[in-house]
């Protein structure tokens, strides 16, 4: 009987431990999303950089890259010049201009899929339309054409000068589909106001110093950087043209004109109980099942 | 016929609503809905498996799930998509030449990236639970009762490879017993190449004998086709999966002109049944005590179908959650109410026999 009675115990206990597990296995879940949700608007801001750094001395360690966005018929396109990190991908300069621009970050699918840039489509991912596929194409145009799905850009590290694009299309996902409405040229750079090497008397070059010293200290570009810029420009975020009418530029190019939503909350927006309740749900059952499976066992 | 008098219900009938289930899993990479999914499967397996060798094999479907799960995070963080986002932590990274640009190897792990692994695992885990439910559900050999006769020899084929697993495990079993016997090494990776050959040697011969005795029983005999139907037969069936393997292409690519779409698919299945038709006509086979196929068969249909086709009319924005922004797994409550009545099955079914013992391994087929 002790036996017996032991043993009943023992199969209410492991069951017992399978739910407990189970609830732990969910719990562990939502905190990775409760951390991504908490941690991820909190880092966001610190990718912003003043927009205009592009016309200012840099530092070695970093490069310019102009990303130029086209939503097709989505809206206006925007051209933007960031100065980012040597070693920055081309998603990570596109999550850094959403971060400037204060837009929506982009959005993508869990297999990988770019779907959203700006908050443009609000839904959906890769589409099928009547003409193929509706997506965000990729295009370089350092060479001065514009070059369809040159590299990986997950993977690829920008270089010095590179312009990158992107554009909405309705297409058959190949090099047949339209390239962004604005023909790359280096004349979408600003021009720097001086060299980054040999100190000057000018104020310029006293930035860039300490420029130097702030991007080489936090190369992440945490927001320290903004102390540098801070000297000469009083740094504003999303730049317009007089920003940079001050300052010693010539032949700017750079217009930006932002064409999604102001960055949404959506996180918060939604709430937390409707997917409490089908977890519970789910322990229940699951709870069900394990005590029948151990009861005929 | 009241549906409690136990009896095991048809295989077919488990197999199609395991199959809408697992389509389910496959549409969505929301984490409740393959949640629920596993749990769905795993309770209805619960109630309703029979005592039998097979049916433990849920367990062993939902280990594999979590392995799944475990190799495509280890993937992700080595190999994976670099996500932009929330950096957890940063693995050493090393830069691959040009022609392997689409390979990133180390680097910044977020936690968008691990939730994409996570969400995809999840599914692959749903649908790993969904067959493991269908095989602990229904004996393979009532399975192979219910294949058309066109797939009557290959499904014999099957049967005696699937008889082989287990009489390894019997067979070395009893080879570990023989050493302990013997005063020899029962563990350890050298006593286990010494008898892995006399397992071998022992679960082939046994699945020899197997076959031996259903070539005796008549299986595996020749039909009464003539070789012109013999080639007709051939031609439709290769006709068939060509059609239907370019409809696919085609419906994946948005370049194809659209005969090579739907109509192909269309095409290449009817050419395969036809295939099926006239050689199915020419397989003598009798049934010994066919299944019955009565409500509770057609209610487990159902079941899955209402359960894929809650699936089908929820929105796409719905069961693919966006990992980058992260954002709470929206619950879509048209697909959690179908899913729901895919329990159903666990009470609407005949409870199995008390005993379908090892004896019927054979015997049922």
């Amino acid at each position: 009987m002790g036996g017996r009675a032991v043993a009943v115990l023992g199969r209410v206990g492991a069951s017992a431990a399978l739910v407990v597990g189970g609830l732990g296995v969910a719990l562990g879940l939502a905190l990775v999303l409760a951390l991504g949700v908490a941690l991820g608007p909190g880092l966001a801001p610190a990718a912003a950089a003043p927009a205009d750094a592009c016309a200012a001395p840099m530092a070695e360690t970093d490069v310019r890259v102009v990303v130029v966005v086209d939503p097709g018929d989505g809206g206006p396109m925007s051209t933007t010049c960031l100065v980012v990190p040597r070693g920055t991908t081309g998603m990570q300069v596109l999550a850094r201009r959403a971060a400037m621009l204060g837009v929506a970050v982009p959005r993508y699918a869990s297999s990988g899929l770019l779907c959203a840039i700006d908050g443009y489509p609000s839904s959906g991912c890769g589409e099928r339309g009547g003409a193929g596929f509706r997506y965000w194409a990729y295009f370089s145009g350092t060479s001065g054409d514009w070059s369809y799905g040159k590299g990986n850009p997950f993977t690829r590290r920008v270089v010095d000068g590179d312009i990158e694009g992107w554009r909405f299309v309705e297409g058959a996902g190949n090099g047949t589909d339209p390239p962004p409405r604005l023909d790359p040229s280096p004349s979408l750079f600003p021009v720097q106001s001086t060299a980054s090497s040999g100190p000057t008397s000018s104020a310029g070059s006293s930035a860039g110093s300490s420029t130097g010293s702030a991007a080489g200290a936090a190369p992440s570009g945490s927001p320290s950087g903004n102390v540098a810029d801070g000297v000469v420009t009083g740094g504003d975020a999303p730049v317009s043209s007089d920003a940079a009418a001050g300052r010693p530029v010539v032949g700017d190019a750079v217009s930006i004109e932002v064409a999604g939503a102001p960055v949404v909350a959506s996180t918060s927006s939604r709430p937390w109980v409707p997917v409490v309740i089908v977890v519970l749900v789910m322990v229940g059952l699951a709870g069900g099942a394990v005590v029948r499976s151990r009861t005929r066992a | 016929m009241r549906s409690t008098e136990p009896r095991l219900l048809h295989p077919v009938a488990w197999w199609v609503w395991a199959t809408c289930l697992a389509a389910c899993a496959l549409r969505t990479t929301n984490p409740v809905l393959n949640g629920l999914i596993i749990v769905v499967a795993g309770f209805v397996v619960a109630w309703r498996r029979p005592d039998a060798p097979w049916s433990r094999s849920f367990a062993s479907a939902l280990r594999l799930g979590a392995l799944v799960i475990a190799i495509r995070v280890v993937f992700q963080i080595v190999f994976g998509v670099r996500v932009p986002g929330t950096t957890l932590f940063t693995i050493p990274e090393v830069t691959l030449p040009s022609w392997a640009a689409g390979v990133a190897l180390g680097g910044p792990v977020t936690a968008e990236a691990l939730t994409s692994a996570l969400y995809q695992g999840l599914r692959l885990a749903a649908v790993i639970a969904c067959f493991g439910a269908a095989t602990s559900l229904c004996s393979p050999y009532r399975t192979l009762r219910a294949l058309p006769a066109v797939l009557h020899e290959a499904g014999v084929a099957v049967t005696v490879a699937l008889s082989f697993a287990p009489q390894a495990v019997i067979s070395a079993r009893r080879v570990r017993e023989a050493r302990r016997l013997r005063g020899r090494r029962d563990r350890g990776v050298r006593a286990w190449a010494a008898s892995a050959m006399p397992v071998l040697e022992g679960a082939l011969d046994r699945a020899v004998a197997l076959a031996a005795s259903m070539d005796g029983r008549g299986y595996g005999r020749p039909g009464t086709m003539t070789p012109s139907r013999r080639r007709t037969v051939s031609v439709l069936f290769l006709l068939g999966v060509v059609a239907v393997a370019i409809g696919a292409y085609g419906a994946l690519d948005a370049g194809a002109p659209g005969v090579l779409r739907v109509p192909a698919v269309v095409l290449g299945l009817a050419a395969v049944l036809a295939g099926f038709a006239l050689s199915s006509r020419t397989t003598g086979r009798s049934r010994h005590r066919p299944d019955p196929w009565r409500a509770p068969e057609w209610s487990t249909v159902l079941t899955g179908l209402v359960a894929l086709g809650a699936s089908i009319v929820t929105p796409t924005a719905a069961l693919h959650p966006s990992v980058s922004p992260l954002e709470v797994p929206m619950v879509p409550m048209v697909a959690v109410l179908g899913l729901l009545v895919a329990v159903l099955p666990a009470r609407l079914t005949p409870p199995p026999p008390a005993l379908v013992g090892a004896s019927s391994l054979v015997v049922a087929a």
